[in-house]
């Protein structure tokens, strides 16, 4: 079966750090690992109906947790940072 | 732009209209939701960064308008206190407040009734004048001055009499048991003492136990059988009966000093007539000090009848309320179920409650006049004074606990109660220095020092004068 886009983009990511890039037409997801830049263009141009200019990834490895005695790693996830058209928007990083 | 109304004043209530049109409306949610946004923690955004909208979503929209509404009800009522000058004595109360919908893009309005210091109207005290009336001190009450000193004076001396008289002093041992004579017969806390010193007929005992003395012999054992009075301080003896097993050590008569030249020279004068002479002086100042007082009473009773005030509802309320307290307090001081007090009066807690109303009223005003008239002539109560008559009524040092005194200095309803009576007692003295018709009358001639009240007021007011730098009025309602 082939991925849908909501397969593809698991999350937005709302911060600080990512509002500021949305003023520049840059919007941050958290994205499957399995993903490539390709894939990720053609969901998010499918499922907010935009025009993505170029997509940026970033693995972000696991974190060190402790949890008494015991240690692990915490999931290691893929970021995309998806830079539209100029002048378009995704309305979920404006609060609506 | 949000506007304030001034629509009217009646009973000391100000009634204000706000109207908020959609401009201030937007403003005032876009101010909130930026201080809401300074408060609120959002994951993702340092405190305070996060963007408006973020903001609304996560705090959500009610409670935006609130905060909203919040504020501007805050800045309308300093507006309207400020514009109109007005001198708020309690919270302002609302009138469709609950109706204001800020979201709604109309124009919304709202009421406010502030409450505010009552405008009192004083007659002219300036123009009382009143005669004191000063009682003359007579032969008679001299003598009865002299007798009653004689008796504090009064030495007791080994009697060579062996039988208790009425009027002895007699020294005695007693031991008080309760069920004498059964098994279950024991003492009680304060009911034994050695060496104990009673005048017999001075009442200083229980009813009953003084009497069963006389005519007991010297060193002979007494049984004393007495029942406690039902209103008797310990709870726990009221009304019991009682033995005391009494042992009489001594009998003492009083001496009383004769009224003679001898009695005279022993206080320092020379002859029996000069001690009358400085007693008759010192008997004529007391009642000039009085005559003056009484006349400063009435004259306040005068500026009270005579002043001018729309009594404010929520101020007699609160009088007639504290009353009605203060009434439930003595009742149950006595030991009776403030309950039972009503019923057995047959009344109800409202019913006494409206009773109080005309005394509430007569003290609302009273309080107010006397405020009004010390605000006019530029004195106040500072808070040193009601210390220092809190100190006073507390009684002398050891009667009340240090730290007793301290809690009654800072209750605020003592503070305040206090207060209010110091504030009368200035009132007082000034206006029976500026009502007296003739302020020379009865006025000793002599040049000596006997305390007048005019240097106490002076050193009063020198000491307020420094008190008054930087010290809160005492009396705040």
């Amino acid at each position: 079966m082939q991925p849908t886009a909501h397969d593809i983009i698991i999350r937005p990511i709302i911060t600080e750090k990512s509002t500021l890039l949305s003023q520049n037409s840059k919007y941050v997801f958290e994205v499957a690992k399995s993903a490539t830049k390709i894939d990720i263009a053609k969901a998010v141009a499918e499922a907010f109906k935009v025009t993505v200019v170029s997509v940026n990834t970033v693995s972000v490895p696991g974190k060190l947790k402790r949890m008494g005695k015991g240690q692990g790693y915490s999931q290691s996830w893929k970021k995309a940072i998806v830079t539209l058209k100029a002048g378009e928007r995704i309305p979920i990083f404006e609060g609506a | 732009m949000l506007k304030v109304n001034f629509v009217g004043k009646a009973a000391s209530v100000a009634t204000i209209e706000v109207v908020i049109d959609h401009e201030a409306a937007v403003k005032a949610i876009d101010d909130a939701t930026l201080s809401l946004g300074r408060r609120v923690r959002i994951p993702g955004f340092r405190q305070g960064k996060a963007p408006k909208a973020m903001v609304e979503r996560y705090a959500g929209k009610p409670s935006i308008l609130q905060e909203a509404l919040e504020d501007l009800v805050t800045s309308s009522y300093r507006q309207a206190v400020k514009d109109n000058d007005l001198k708020p004595i309690a919270d302002p109360e609302f009138e469709g407040l609950d109706k204001v919908d800020l979201g709604s893009g109309k124009e919304e309005s709202f009421k406010m009734m502030i409450m505010v210091e009552p405008e009192v109207k004083l007659p002219d005290y300036k123009g009382f004048k009143m005669d004191k009336t000063i009682k003359p001190v007579t032969d008679e009450d001299v003598d009865k001055e002299l007798d009653g000193y004689r008796e504090q004076v009064a030495q007791y001396i080994p009697s060579n009499r062996d039988k208790v008289e009425d009027g002895d002093m007699v020294t005695i041992d007693f031991k008080g048991l309760l069920n004498e004579g059964t098994p279950e017969e024991e003492a009680f806390e304060g009911g034994t003492a050695e060496n104990v010193d009673l005048l017999i007929g001075s009442g200083q005992f229980i009813p009953g136990f003084e009497e069963q003395l006389v005519g007991a012999a010297k060193g002979a054992d007494v049984d004393v059988k007495v029942s406690f009075p039902e209103n008797y301080g310990a709870e726990h003896l009221a009304g019991k009966a009682a033995t005391f097993k009494c042992k009489v050590r001594e009998i003492k008569d009083k001496i009383v000093p004769e009224k003679d030249d001898e009695f005279a020279k022993k206080l320092g004068f020379e002859k029996l007539d000069e001690l009358k002479g400085a007693l008759k002086h010192g008997m004529e100042h007391r009642n000039y000090d009085s005559a003056v007082r009484a006349l400063g009473v009435e004259a306040l009773n005068k500026l009270t009848d005579g002043a001018e005030v729309e009594l404010p509802a929520a101020m007699v309320e609160d009088e007639a309320a504290d009353m009605l307290n203060d009434l439930a307090r003595r009742v149950e001081e006595q030991g009776l179920k403030w309950d039972e007090y009503l019923k057995s009066r047959s009344t109800t807690q409202d019913a006494m409650l409206e009773d109080m109303r005309p005394r509430a009223e007569a003290a609302v005003k009273q309080h107010l006049a006397v405020r009004e008239l010390l605000a006019s002539n530029n004195l106040r109560v500072t808070a040193a004074e009601v210390d220092r008559a809190i100190e006073m009524m507390a009684g002398r040092p050891g009667e009340t606990k240090p730290a007793d005194v301290k809690k009654l200095k800072e209750n605020d309803r003592v503070r305040s109660s206090v207060g209010r009576l110091v504030a009368q007692d200035k009132a007082i003295r000034l206006l029976s220095g500026l009502c007296d018709a003739d302020p020379e009358a009865g006025k000793c001639k002599q040049h000596h020092d006997h305390g007048h009240e005019e240097h106490e007021e002076h050193e009063g007011h020198v000491e307020e004068a420094k008190e008054n730098a930087g010290d809160e009025v005492a009396d705040k309602e």
